[in-house]
């Protein structure tokens, strides 16, 4: 399964129309951002990792929830 | 006794009318009047919508909670309010048409002393030509929208399967539109799904969205700290899509959809056409389209109600142009001006005007994401309101409650593949919902409460939600200790 690996470029336009003619600023925009690395990729399927940040997004919206009840 | 009718049982209608029965007791009434009679945890229609959950998982009835709760529910559409009541009504009351089956269109009229408005969104797919499931495209807006979209995603990829290319689009379906976070989560999950289904290489996934930046998300965009550096939803959202493969078009209106082609105008005035296989595009939000009438019975809607339909509240809609744009012209206690025995809870109060900069093309078009209220702010409101409304029954003096997105933060997890294992989503916290520059000159947003990351753990949270809400909204044991 290639759950979460980045497309080659010449697949990106299958139906043969090349995004780039009809929006090239957003297209060179999405283009010229980072590409996480593959241990970036990893870690976002870490189990045990993954299990710290569950822990840490629940602690973060405790914190916003709390901070929002008057 | 009190009398509370609260109009709409979806997160804001739903939410209030649970939390005003276990302050108020048996002593007063709460009449809930709403049109379905399911109540439906939305946000889990993306995963429906891509066949990864049946609608079974998402609905359930309405009247055996309320029975248990002893909530009063007309399953009904309100049409008209009458806050002056009429000579036959000393108090306010509410015209509403059955929608029960066997009693379709019977009208009945609902005394209040109470009024809360929570008729969220109408789906306005008419704005556009050809625009939704009775034109050309689809949705995930409702249950039913969703299990059918999952049907047309499901004879796409044998399609695929069987040796097509196909372009799906999946955005916006009008300049105005709000919800581009569902859009961004529905992109996420189809393209998650194919290529689960092995079939990614041979499909093209395009976004098209009223957004003039990705990362947008009607919320004019948020800044937050990751490792060490201080970074925008902008670039942050720019590589996700890259990372995916998935293709972007930026400040798009929608004018017009045709059997396998969209027609749109972009930001610098241009027009385009695109075509596709398959596509899934948001309706833009109005009222509930409520008539409201004085007590001679004249016609006083225009002033209760803002153009698009939505009840106007304690907010200043004179604000003008975006340099005036101010975190105190956003409502606190959700109070109509005109009446204050009426709010508006949820997306049905009119909010003063955009998050996200006003943009206009040079030929006039507005394209420019409406705000987006969603749950965690609609089910604040809503509590707030109750909370109000319970201090006044209860002879308490105390001013109303306040609930102003100026001050309160939300959780956003969209959801961008289903899978305990494998899945992910882009789990992001925002404090305030509504940027504040004065208070928070650099960012608009406190950078200890704004956050975002993406990975499994997102996903997780985003089940865990679907569960506790369900449990909350089917009023289960201990169900008002889970927060909105
Ligand atoms: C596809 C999708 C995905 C979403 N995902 C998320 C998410 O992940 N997280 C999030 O926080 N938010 C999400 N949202 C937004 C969220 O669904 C809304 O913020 C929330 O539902 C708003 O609550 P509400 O009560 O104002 O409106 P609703 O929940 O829509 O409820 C409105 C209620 O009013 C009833 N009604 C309509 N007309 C009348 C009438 N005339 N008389 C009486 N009753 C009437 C309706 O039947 C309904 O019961 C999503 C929205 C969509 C469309």
């Amino acid at each position: 399964m290639m759950v979460d690996r980045p497309l080659p470029i010449h697949q990106l336009f299958v139906k043969g129309i090349d995004m780039s003619d009809i929006d090239p600023q957003s297209q060179q925009s999405v283009m010229a951002a980072p590409l996480p690395t593959p241990a970036t990729l990893k870690h976002r399927k870490n189990l045990f990792y993954q299990l710290l940040r569950f822990a840490a997004i629940n602690v973060k919206m405790i914190r916003v929830i709390g901070s929002s009840h008057h | 006794m009190a009398k509370l009718v609260i109009l709409g049982a979806g997160v804001a209608g739903h939410t209030a009318a649970l939390h005003a029965k276990r302050m108020l007791g048996s002593h007063h009434d709460v009449i809930v009047v709403s049109p379905n009679s399911n109540w439906n945890w939305i946000p889990s229609n993306i995963w429906v919508g891509v066949g990864k959950m049946p609608v079974s998982k998402v609905v359930f009835p309405l009247a055996p909670v309320y029975k248990k709760k002893g909530i009063d529910f007309h399953q009904a559409r309100a049409v008209e309010i009458h806050p002056e009541g009429s000579d036959a009504h000393q108090r306010g009351y509410v015209v509403a048409e059955s929608t029960k089956a066997g009693q379709e269109g019977t009208r009945e009229e609902i005394e209040y002393d109470y009024l809360i408005n929570c008729t969220g969104p109408k789906l306005n797919f008419g704005a556009t030509e050809g625009l939704g499931p009775e034109g050309n495209s689809l949705s995930v807006c409702t249950s039913a929208h969703a299990e059918e979209t999952s049907k047309h995603l499901a004879a796409a990829i044998e399609r695929i399967k069987a040796g097509e290319k196909m372009r799906f689009v999946v955005g916006t379906g009008h300049g105005t539109c709000t919800c581009e976070g569902a859009a961004f989560e529905y992109t996420f999950n189809l393209d998650f799904a194919l290529r689960e289904a092995g079939v990614r290489d041979k499909a093209e996934v395009v976004y098209l969205t009223n957004e003039a930046q990705l990362g947008d998300f009607g919320v004019g965009g948020l800044i937050f700290t990751q490792q060490g550096f201080q970074t925008t939803s902008k670039l942050w959202t720019e590589s996700f899509f890259r990372e995916r493969g998935i293709q972007a078009i930026l400040g798009a209106h929608c004018t017009k959809v045709e059997p396998g082609v969209v027609h749109y105008e972009q930001l610098d005035g241009s027009f385009h056409e695109l075509s596709f296989d398959f596509a899934m595009l948001l309706p833009p939000f109005r009222g509930a389209d409520l008539k409201a009438y004085d007590r001679e019975g004249n016609d006083i809607s225009d002033k209760v109600f803002n153009p698009a339909g939505f009840l106007k509240v304690d907010a200043n809609y004179a604000a003008g142009g975006y340099e005036n744009w101010r975190a105190e012209d956003w409502p606190k206690t959700y109070q109509s001006p005109m009446y204050d025995n009426i709010f508006a809870a949820g997306i049905a109060f009119a909010p003063p005007h955009q998050i996200s900069q006003p943009r206009t093309s040079p030929n006039g078009t507005v394209i420019t994401p409406a705000p987006p209220r969603t749950g965690m702010p609609s089910g604040m409101i809503a509590k707030a309101v109750v909370q109000t409304i319970v201090d006044r029954v209860k002879g308490v003096g105390a001013p109303a409650h306040e609930a102003p997105m100026t001050g309160m933060g939300a959780a956003c997890v969209a959801s961008a593949g289903m899978s305990f294992l494998g899945g992910s989503a882009a789990a992001m916290t925002m404090h305030p919902v509504v940027p504040d520059w004065q208070k928070y000159p650099n960012t608009g947003r406190d950078l200890k409460g704004t956050s975002g990351e993406i990975g499994l753990a997102g996903h997780w949270m985003k089940h865990l939600l679907h569960v506790l809400f369900l449990y909350k909204a089917k009023a289960r044991p201990f169900w008002w200790i889970i927060p909105e």
